[in-house]
């Protein structure tokens, strides 16, 4: 199971969106860091059901 | 209590702090790169504490709990694929063993016991209390939010420097 180099860019992409959430947290600018938390699961969601369906199979 | 459920919010954001920095551990000492599904795990992670840094900020709500619990699914998810992965006997386990179980494993429990620690800090919520938005962070706080975020900025970094962010050659 080896990252693909498209994987590494994005993992390092959903890093910078945590940390994106974080700093806006920090700015205290709720609704943005909420906005941005949700966007992250979700590209993270993307990510996981690319892995269990492109990368290795699912036998359901 | 408010400022009690502040300060286990805290505790939460320092336990996922330092079993991110442990999973560094493994990384730079057994010299051994996390896969997708571990970094996918990771994440669930920093949302977790992500969600509890919410509650720190802007005081603590029962949506920011929710998210906690999104998180967990998501991490939980991603953990239980990987176990399962390598579940059958004789199947080789991915990575090394700590205490006997696999990396995964182990975010498994975790993710399962931050659903028990929300649910527990759900308990103590009283939608009554005063909100105590943007008060000023007391020190435990402070360095829970600090020590997340300098975590979370050094996976970006050691991401990235794995394959760089042009094209990647290696």
């Amino acid at each position: 199971m080896e990252l693909t180099e498209e994987d590494k860019h994005m993992m390092a992409g959903l890093f910078l969106i945590f940390t994106l959430a974080m700093i806006s947290i920090y700015a205290k600018k709720r609704e943005l860091a909420i906005s941005i938390l949700v966007l992250a699961l979700l590209l993270s969601l993307m990510m996981f059901y690319y892995h269990a369906t492109d990368i290795l199979e699912i036998n359901w | 209590m408010d400022a009690l459920q502040k300060n286990l919010n805290a505790l939460i954001i320092f336990i996922i702090t330092g079993v991110l920095i442990g999973a560094y551990g493994v990384q730079i000492i057994e010299h051994e790169q996390p896969c997708p599904l571990c970094m996918l795990q990771r994440l669930g992670m920093m949302g977790v504490a992500t969600s509890c840094l919410l509650n720190l900020q802007f005081g603590v709500r029962p949506s920011h709990y929710a998210l906690g619990l999104l998180s967990c699914l998501m991490g939980g998810f991603v953990a239980l694929r990987q176990i399962s992965l390598h579940v059958c006997p004789g199947f080789p386990t991915f990575g090394l063993p700590v205490l006997g179980l696999s990396l995964y494993t182990w975010s498994f429990f975790i993710f399962v016991c931050s659903v028990l620690a929300i649910a527990f800090l759900l308990f103590l919520y009283n939608p009554k209390q005063p909100l105590e938005e943007n008060k000023p962070l007391n020190l435990w706080c402070r360095t829970a939010f600090i020590a997340i975020t300098l975590i979370t900025a050094a996976n970006i970094i050691t991401t990235a420097w794995q394959c760089g962010w042009g094209p990647c050659e290696g």
